[in-house]
């Protein structure tokens, strides 16, 4: 048979077990505050505002502990990340947030902790220990609250406890809550400084978009100028050469006009691929998938597709994908000498820095070639892909150890 | 007469050496960029060079390599005939290849090539000393002008003449291309210089000079 705890006592187990813990890592508190107050001074006379760095880790690590312990508690509260390294200098935002809660969690929290916790031991404790106060010596009477002496004593010891039990019944839920909220709220930069950063990252992803756009024209304007526009010159070039030979009787015009023809059909062909490269139409008739699989069915490297764990996304975002799948595949095919190319597109949720549920659209690229892929930012397959994922506030993660085997990942948010 | 092709696009490159040793020019070199262009031009001034044919857009950068090549040309021998050819024309550029002040110069579109015989007289005309500038040019000069302006005072007949004259055209082609007498061709020019304040002495390229910096100015 299994004894269930009822919902209202495992909660405050649970807020209990967060003031215990806040108040065992006291000592480290207390430790780094005084630490701090003796090093950091000193730090900073000796290596200017970054010299205390070694101390702002530690203390950076025992914030983290802190804020993740916070956060589990405080679940209806929406949390922040903190950034993952201590920020070197003595003047960051977050390290004077550190500091500050580093004396609150060495004073206040520490006190009201001890206070609460032992004000749920004590009712255990007097409750089981009262009743047997007569096997004390009369010299050495059992002293709990005060001295019992006597049965009346014991009652009011066991009363006691009730009493103290029942008060840390109601202060340990709503302490422990006010205090994991106040570290929150202590440690996390403030909603405008978060903002603020984000309207940062968004000003980089804007114009890493309108350089990406820009470089989309470039490119579409040389492959028409370098491909049609030069043949049809040939073309027209041709006929007026094959019409001059006409003219003054000539009967050598035929090379020429064959020569315009196969003119002709290359800007033709230069011109499908352009129109093409610009916005693939079978994106639109089929999808990210089925246009994925058109591509890697030319590939001339035995190519498999996964696919199957992939939605729809905005048509940017799968257009990006398609061009970072060809680009990734072409690279492959050219420099990897691989036997063996394993594609995947996925669709992912992630969580954003601000807590929330964000899709994501990934395509893998995964070739048994040699490695030694760089992004050296020359202007190869690799940048283009990087700069396509930027304008979508989208990563490129390249592993390439010389040896290989090559995987490129690429995340794009899909905004929603 | 003896002519180098910079042309960086393999098929034009080839294309165009044909046209024009089928016209009867000799092609000294024909090169892909605008470095190696110099470079033959250095290596046969000796024997002589009459001028050169280039692609505004060539290697490594492919935006005016063509036209730097070509100024580069005219300041080693000031009035080295140059014949620029380009995908678009830019009145900028044609500003920038007759700053110079003295004629040898040539600004076409490529697609002017389709019509081999007035591209081969435009050819000859630039290496002779004259001047080709693109219709296309002449109109933009032309458009831009088109504010309050002496130019407005043109007759629509004058404003085509004036178009061939800035183009480079001599009075026989005017007078054949819009089938006139070369009487009545050398009146609505007194007219159009006299409309615009231009000295009616100057005569040959130098006309037409006077005429460009006119519409640039």
């Amino acid at each position: 048979m299994t004894v269930t705890t009822p919902p209202a006592l495992r909660r405050r187990g649970r807020d209990l077990r967060y003031l215990a813990l806040e108040a065992v890592s006291w000592p480290a508190s207390m430790a780094l505050l005084v630490a701090s107050v003796v090093v950091l001074p000193l730090a900073v006379l000796v290596g200017g505002r970054t010299g205390g760095s070694p101390t702002l880790d530690v203390v950076h690590r025992l914030a983290l502990r802190a804020h993740a312990a916070a956060a589990r508690l405080a679940t209806d509260r929406r949390t922040t990340e903190l950034p993952e390294e201590a920020a070197a200098s003595l003047g960051a935002p977050q390290t004077r947030r550190n500091l500050w809660w580093l004396v609150l969690h060495a004073t206040v929290v520490f006190a009201l902790s001890l206070l609460l916790v032992a004000l749920s031991v004590a009712p255990v404790l007097y409750t089981l220990a009262a009743p047997w106060w007569w096997l004390f010596p009369d010299d050495v009477p059992m002293s709990l609250a005060f001295e019992i002496t006597s049965w009346q004593r014991a009652g009011a010891t066991v009363a006691l406890g009730l009493l103290y039990g029942a008060l840390a019944w109601v202060l340990v839920p709503w302490t422990s809550h006010r205090i994991a909220r106040s570290t929150l709220g202590i440690l996390e930069a403030p909603r405008s400084e978060v903002l603020a950063r984000r309207v940062d990252e968004l000003s980089v992803s804007r114009a890493a978009a309108l350089d990406a756009h820009a470089a989309e024209l470039r490119r579409i304007e040389r492959e028409l100028h370098d491909g049609a526009q030069n043949r049809l010159v040939s073309v027209v070039m041709m006929l007026g050469m094959a019409r001059r030979a006409l003219e003054s009787g000539a009967t050598n015009a035929l090379p020429l006009l064959e020569q315009a023809q196969d003119a002709a059909g290359d800007a033709l062909s230069g011109l499908r691929t352009a129109v093409h490269d610009i916005y693939p139409p079978v994106l639109d008739e089929l999808g990210l998938g089925d246009a994925a699989s058109s591509l890697t069915s030319r590939s001339t490297i035995p190519c498999t597709l996964d696919v199957s764990g992939l939605r729809r996304a905005p048509a940017a975002v799968e257009s990006a994908a398609y061009f970072v799948l060809a680009e990734a595949l072409t690279n492959a095919m050219k420099h990897s000498g691989a036997s063996r190319i394993d594609v995947a597109l996925r669709t992912e949720r992630v969580d954003t820095e601000q807590g929330e549920a964000e899709q994501v659209l990934v395509v893998e690229v995964r070739d048994d070639g040699h490695g030694g892929a760089v992004d050296d930012g020359t202007g190869s397959g690799l940048t283009g892909i990087r700069r396509r994922a930027a304008a979508f506030e989208g990563d490129l993660v390249l592993i390439s150890p010389a040896g290989g085997p090559t995987m490129v990942r690429v995340e794009l948010p899909c905004g929603f | 007469m003896r002519i180098l092709i910079a042309e960086d696009d393999a098929l034009l490159r080839a294309g165009l050496t044909l046209l024009v040793e089928s016209e009867g020019f000799t092609v000294v070199q024909a090169v892909d960029n605008a470095d190696d262009l110099l470079a033959a031009y250095d290596a046969h001034r000796e024997e002589g060079v009459d001028g050169a044919v280039l692609d505004v857009r060539m290697p490594p950068t492919f935006t005016n390599e063509g036209l730097r090549a070509a100024l580069e040309l005219r300041e080693r021998q000031p009035g080295f005939p140059v014949l620029v050819l380009s995908a678009h024309v830019e009145d900028q550029y044609a500003g920038r290849l007759l700053s110079g002040g003295s004629g040898g110069v040539g600004y076409l579109l490529k697609d002017r090539v389709g019509d081999v015989g007035q591209f081969v007289d435009a050819l000859r005309r630039v290496i002779d000393g004259g001047t080709a500038m693109d219709p296309e040019v002449i109109a933009q000069l032309l458009s831009r002008r088109s504010g309050n302006d002496p130019i407005r005072s043109l007759t629509p007949r004058e404003r085509e003449v004036l178009s061939l004259v800035a183009e480079g055209k001599s009075n026989a082609d005017i007078s054949r291309e819009l089938v006139l007498s070369d009487t009545g061709v050398s009146k609505h020019i007194g007219n159009i210089f006299s409309k615009l304040g231009l000295s009616t002495s100057d005569s040959g390229h130098r006309r037409v000079l006077a005429t460009l910096t006119y519409l640039r100015s």
